[in-house]
């Protein structure tokens, strides 16, 4: 089978998504591919943190400048998934007061607004916060939820089944001298290959630009860093909280709903597919991120993760290279001399629109097209609205308790079964991953322990089980899980464990089934 | 200060089962605990000895003789301790807690039963209570599988659609067809936990309503399943009742916690004990323990703002593993809190798990545990007695792998039974 479009996507992460919906909007065809689910990479394993560029101001000016105009676009265009809670920069006495001064200095002159804070002030805002701060800077920071972010772009790119196909590797890029001439790709699920002919190709593979680029013989000096996050069972701030230094490890706390999490670490990698945090880890975030708020210390932490964060090597030959450091834009036609592949790599989930805007400006120039990007200006339609947070849903449950809806199937973060009835419609489902990266189900202190099979069990009441094999399911959720877990097995949630292997393997039978 | 001639701490099953024995062998008891123990979390069925070993997935027909294996192979197993003929009292003491004509426990002739789990898989147990006997796998006659909306713990859509692949795959000779009522019919609630559900079954009206609805919806099925809610007190009454209405057989099947059979169970040793003059405390957590020259004196509980100290010849430590609280994490290692009886473990907390969930051996911390010697007496790893009046029973024992051989109730019922019967010298 042979297909034509305009351009191919390698990637369904943020920037993929990104371009995918500026393309839409531009009027020209494409096929995203993604060898796993969508937001399967960094794109699902970060902060959740929507950056005012205050981390960068000291040490990448240009960075930071970039964070903040996206951060002003991305309140306007996409607040349904954007909780606004501001952030404070707060100094300790060990910390250097010179980096304090030069930090206010840099964000007047970048246009990031800042308030100064006496300690009183900012644990009148923050009571969490360590009695010994010797001050706190305010800065427009905010909480994002990326996975509502990287639906809502692809929902408005295409369809599923036709322009978007997520578990489709690429296999091999076809090329002739100058040229991708195909696209061989490989559906995952059915076993089918197929190849597409496009005009350009963009590799938007984050941490796996670099194996994408050696499908065509080429070769990108990409670094990776693993990033480890833990995730605390109550959030104990309501702003974004972080630590007034040279940006550096464990620094940050980022409310996120109904919890907080506590980042990260940098440690070089070679390992793209599985990630694991080590006890190590994570025992070094809660004593760093304790400094700024104690309480943290003896709180109870849900699960651990890590992403993977591309690192692009100064490129001897690299004339092409975008300008921003916060990102890196390739065009292999000055670079390789392979006129239509562009690779798109680095950045942040805050510059995903900005990083689409110039790759598909590249791609429409080298399509001999001239349409301008409408992305800063046009909302995202499912995320219009008053912001994200909870606090209206809970409301709905009070009024709605009697409606078989309302019955909550998620105890922890109180998902209830019409919110569920809701996302499940709308979709042709494989599994459980694509409902549990739409919902708070499964994100709180049980981690889905008891909720995923009252999910599986109200999809089988629907008729909504398809061809799931839905005890492979479970057995695969918990799988996924385990990694998040293991590292914080301690304490309470030690004790919690033990109870969920009692009812998965004690009640359940579930080690024995094939 | 009040004196005992044993204390047994734990409200779990070895828990009971020591405090049972102990008042049966004409000792004064006091049994403390500071919840409500264990069984509401289980099945409400007892396993012996369902899979070995513990990586195998093929049932074991006659538990007894895997055990003799299993105490071969694994001295160090709980098993082991307990040694096959006080296993096999034990049994026999549990199921006399029963009155046959009324709700008790069967067992298939000394061997394994099948049973059908929530998620619509088969599972191997011993001993099973009268409301969930049903026919067994090879019964080819078809089940209806009643749920109810409302009831967050048991889907019977589900449990009917993987139960009917593996008869698809020719494993089970009958299909299962499932019904879920909207309880808010039946009911002035919409959703109600398994417990309340369970004391509505014991309302006549709530019954009939249920029976006439489930009657309507037979298509020739010979065997009806609810979830394990038909009642409290009065459970072999419900199925019975229900049964005469259906004209079918009906049967109970396990829930998620919490579970009403472990309830049943766990009430059943209660008034048992009482009857039997045992004196229980619930509610009060043990904080100390007066220990000299390696000998206990005393222990003391507290419930704010009450604390009382008690004295004992004798005392059995039955407070379960990490869940139930009998070991707590300190730091980085695993401590017994009350006596500070040393504890079996890793080398560091980086060995306390596997990669996999669904692991074929156990996570190493599954073995984490006070280590005991054949009279169940607290030892060292050099093999030291540590406390001599002192026995010790149930999941803090180290050595076993009930989750995977689906030994749980076995291990506790036979540990609490030797520790209570305590003819060690």
């Amino acid at each position: 089978m042979e297909i034509k479009t305009q351009v191919v996507i390698i990637g369904g992460g943020i920037t993929g998504a990104g371009i995918a919906r500026d393309l839409a909007q531009r009027g020209i065809d494409f096929i995203l591919m993604e060898k796993g689910g969508l937001a399967n990479g960094a794109s699902g394993r970060n902060h959740g943190y929507l950056h005012s560029g205050a981390r960068y101001v000291v040490t990448d000016p240009l960075a930071a400048r970039e964070c903040i105009e996206e951060n002003r676009i991305l309140k306007k265009i996409a607040p349904g998934c954007i909780e606004d809670t501001g952030g404070l920069f707060v100094s300790l006495p060990e910390d250097d007061s010179s980096y304090r001064k030069q930090f206010l200095r840099s964000c007047e002159e970048i246009g990031i607004p800042t308030r100064c804070l006496t300690p009183s002030q900012a644990l009148e805002l923050e009571p969490n916060l360590s009695p010994d701060i010797t001050g706190a800077i305010e800065v427009p920071d905010a909480a994002i939820d990326p996975f509502l972010l990287v639906f809502a772009n692809i929902e408005e790119a295409g369809k599923y089944g036709e322009e978007i196909l997520p578990h489709t590797a690429v296999t091999r890029l076809i090329r002739s001298r100058d040229r991708i001439t195909g696209v061989e790709a490989l559906n995952l699920e059915t076993g089918e290959p197929f190849t597409v002919s496009a005009d350009v190709v963009v590799n938007a593979a984050g941490a796996w630009a670099d194996k994408i680029a050696r499908l065509a013989d080429l070769s990108l000096p990409l670094g990776l860093s693993k990033g480890s996050m833990v995730v605390s069972n109550r959030r104990v701030s309501h702003r974004v909280i972080h630590r007034c230094r040279t940006p550096s490890d464990g620094d940050i706390v980022v409310p996120n709903y109904t919890v907080s999490i506590l980042g990260t670490t940098s440690i070089d990698t070679s390992e793209l597919e599985r990630l694991s945090v080590e006890p190590g880890e994570v025992s070094f975030l809660i004593d760093e991120a304790s400094k700024m708020l104690p309480p943290l210390k003896g709180a109870r932490y849900i699960r651990a993760y890590a992403g993977v964060r591309p690192l692009f090597k100064s490129d001897s030959e690299g004339d092409s290279r975008e300008l921003s450091r916060g990102f890196v834009l390739l065009d292999h036609e000055l670079r390789d001399g392979v006129k239509n592949f562009i690779t798109i790599t680095g950045g942040k989930l805050i510059t995903y629109r900005l990083m689409a805007e110039r790759t598909v400006d590249l791609l429409c120039g080298k399509m001999g097209r001239e349409i301008p990007c409408k992305t800063h200006i046009t909302p995202l339609e499912k995320l219009k609205g008053s912001g994200r947070g909870r606090g209206e849903h809970l409301k709905g449950l009070g009024r709605e308790a009697d409606r078989r809806d309302a019955e909550v199937i998620c105890d922890c973060e109180l998902v209830t079964r019409g919110e569920l009835e809701e996302v499940v419609a709308g979709l042709s489902l494989k599994g459980l991953r694509e409902i549990l990266h739409r919902t708070r189900l499964g994100k709180g202190t049980c981690q889905g322990a008891f909720c995923s099979y009252r999910l599986l069990g109200m999809l089988h009441g629907m008729g909504k089980e398809g061809h799931m094999d839905s005890n492979a399911q479970l057995k695969e959720f918990l799988e996924e899980r385990w990694k998040g877990i293991r590292p914080v097995l301690w304490g309470d949630q030690l004790r919690e464990h033990q109870f969920i292997e009692e009812i998965y393997l004690g009640i359940l039978n579930l080690d024995k089934a094939k | 200060m009040m004196h005992y001639d044993v204390i047994v701490i734990g409200m779990g099953l070895a828990g009971l089962m020591a405090a049972k024995t102990a008042a049966e062998g004409g000792k004064r008891v006091l049994l403390l605990g500071k919840g409500v123990g264990r069984a509401h979390t289980h099945t409400g069925c007892v396993d012996l000895l369902g899979y070995y070993p513990p990586r195998s997935s093929v049932p074991v027909e006659n538990p007894f003789e895997f055990i003799g294996r299993l105490i071969e192979e694994r001295p160090n197993h709980p098993y082991a301790r307990a040694g096959a003929p006080d296993i096999r009292e034990a049994l026999t003491s549990f199921l006399g807690l029963f009155d046959e004509g009324d709700y008790h426990y069967l067992c298939r002739e000394g061997k394994n039963t099948i049973t059908l789990t929530p998620a619509g898989c088969t599972r191997a147990t011993y001993l099973l209570p009268s409301t969930m006997v049903w026919g067994g796998i090879e019964d080819e006659r078809d089940v209806l599988i009643v749920g109810f909306d409302g009831l967050k713990d048991f889907y019977s859509a589900y449990i009917a659609h993987n139960l009917n692949s593996l008869g698809k795959g020719g494993h089970l000779p009958f299909t299962a067809r499932p019904i879920s009522l909207p309880l808010s019919e039946f009911s002035a609630r919409k959703t109600a936990p398994a417990l309340v559900l369970a004391r509505f079954f014991e309302e006549e009206g709530f019954r009939d309503r249920i029976a006439e609805a489930v009657r309507a919806e037979l298509r020739g099925e010979e065997r009806v399943a609810f979830p394990a809610v038909l009642g409290v007190e009065r459970s072999q009454e419900v199925k019975r009742e229900l049964e005469e209405k259906l004209g079918t057989t009906v049967f109970e099947m396990p829930t998620l916690p919490p579970s009403v059979p472990g309830y049943r169970l766990f009430q059943a040793f209660k008034r048992h004990l009482q009857r039997n003059g045992v004196t229980v405390v619930m509610g009060f957590a043990v904080t100390e323990a007066f220990l000299r020259n390696g000998t206990c004196s005393g222990v003391t509980v507290t419930c704010p703002p009450v604390q009382r100290t008690y004295s004992a010849e004798m005392f059995i430590l039955a407070t379960g593993s990490f869940f139930g609280g009998g070991l707590e994490v300190k730091g980085e290692r695993g401590v017994e809190p009350i006596f500070g009886l040393p504890v079996h473990q890793p080398a560091s907390r980086d060995a306390w798990f596997g990669d996999r969930f669904f692991s074929d051996d156990p996570h190493p911390i599954a073995h984490v545990g006070i280590m005991a010697d054949e009279r169940l007496n607290p030892i060292d790893e050099e093999g030291r007695a540590v406390v001599s009046n002192l026995h010790v029973a149930g999941s803090i024992l180290s050595g076993a792998d009930p989750l995977r051989e689906k030994s749980g109730g076995g291990i506790v019922l036979s540990t609490g039974y030797k520790a209570g019967k305590g003819d060690f010298h």
